[in-house]
């Protein structure tokens, strides 16, 4: 399988069946990142598509400075969300267990599932951005912490200081809702 | 959070097992000793992960890869044409001159010595373009073409010094075309001349004086004065 590298520069050369499996490589994650980050599937749908258009646009311009392409393709996200949150007004709070969970078809899998969802979708939001944005590049993106760091702008440490955080106060969170 | 170095670099990389698929069970396994405070933790994480592990639906899916597809195939119809190929012989020249001297001979003596990685790369590879075709003879296109073909392999060097690799596969390409066309000059009776390995590449010029004008194109743009053949 030909390296992410050689992919991205015969994307750039307009060769669709690089940029094919950079897409379907991507697809995927970038939906449950952005997902994760709005909880609302019919919202998510149309920014994951947009993300990767935008991605076909611009793809001319990414360079290989020390960045990855993955760290690119998030930031593009992000600047989607970004953009995307402005024109609500709002940090929008549909619950995310109307979206479906895996192709998984037990029902009571994916009740235990749901709920650990919505749970964890109220708790992440209470997280700083900062927390949030590593969970859901960790998490959700699959990400690397060298990629996250680069996604982020911020030091590998840094981000790993901001996931142990995350978690730790993710797991504070959820103890306070079962004690409640 | 913890502020002991060696219980976070644990929680990294159980942490990471997780996100790979391992158990908390299989983590706290090799660290027993931190496994009441990694434990709930872990657990955490692994809620986290499973939570995350939510598919597209199927219809949009296929939506939006079939939009997607029609997307990339609208692009891949109407590519950014390389520079001037669109132009038959005569318009190209005509029009790669005019762009270049409404450039400025600055902006093409600062091209000289840019790297595929520099915005004026292009301005460079047009003047050699232009340099090209308004060289007539194949001896003189021949000489022309050793010395792009070294600075091909000059900007290969430099390339790779600055760690630039992933721009040295295309410039080798440059390389490999440029040489491929001195094969089929000599193959054609384009005898090399006795300079063509050891004539110097021009220098880059250095930035032009306010008061200089743009090099006339017919002496061949930044280059020596050249006898006609």
């Amino acid at each position: 399988m030909p390296d992410e590298e050689s992919l991205v520069l015969r994307a750039q050369q307009r060769d669709e069946a690089a940029f094919s499996q950079l897409y379907e490589t991507y697809f995927d994650k970038i939906y449950r990142y952005v997902a994760l980050k709005i909880g609302d599937r019919v919202e998510a749908e149309d920014i994951t598509q947009q993300v990767f258009l935008k991605a076909l646009q611009s793809i001319s311009s990414f360079r290989w400075k020390g960045v990855p392409f993955s760290a690119w393709l998030f930031r593009i996200a992000h600047n989607q969300l970004v953009d995307w949150l402005r024109k609500q007004g709002q940090r929008t709070s549909v619950p995310i267990d109307d979206i479906p969970l895996t192709s998984d078809s037990d029902p009571q899998r994916a009740a235990e599932l749901s709920l650990d969802i919505e749970r964890l979708a109220v708790a992440t939001r209470q997280l700083t951005r900062a927390q949030q944005e590593v969970i859901s590049l960790r998490f959700a993106g699959e990400l690397s912490v060298a990629e996250v760091a680069q996604a982020m702008g911020k030091s590998p440490g840094a981000v790993k200081a901001l996931q142990h955080s995350a978690i730790a106060n993710l797991r504070k969170r959820l103890i306070t809702e079962v004690g409640a | 959070m913890k502020a002991n170095p060696e219980f976070n670099r644990i929680l990294d990389e159980c942490l990471e097992g997780v996100l790979r698929g391992e158990t908390p069970a299989q983590c706290l396994q090799r660290f027993p000793a931190q496994a009441a405070e990694l434990g709930p933790l872990l657990t955490t994480a692994l809620a986290a992960r499973q939570a995350v592990s939510i598919q597209p639906r199927p219809e949009f899916r296929t939506r939006a890869r079939h939009q997607f597809q029609q997307a990339l195939q609208q692009t891949a119809t109407h590519p950014a044409r390389p520079f001037l190929n669109w132009l038959p012989g005569w318009a190209t020249a005509l029009a790669a001159v005019l762009i270049l001297v409404l450039a400025g001979g600055g902006t093409v003596a600062a091209a000289a010595g840019s790297l595929p990685d520099s915005p004026l790369y292009p301005v460079k590879l047009a003047a050699e373009q232009v340099r090209l075709k308004l060289t007539p003879s194949d001896l003189g296109k021949l000489e022309l073409y050793a010395r792009l073909a070294e600075a091909r392999a000059d900007e290969i060097a430099r390339l790779t010094e600055k760690g630039e690799f992933q721009l040295v596969a295309p410039t080798a390409r440059r390389l490999d075309e440029q040489l491929a066309v001195m094969v089929s000059l000599v193959s054609s009776g384009a005898a090399a001349p006795p300079s063509l390995m050891t004539a110097p590449y021009p220098h880059p010029a250095p930035p032009p004086q306010k008061s200089t004008p743009p090099t006339c194109p017919k002496t061949g743009v930044g280059g020596p004065p050249r006898e006609t053949p």
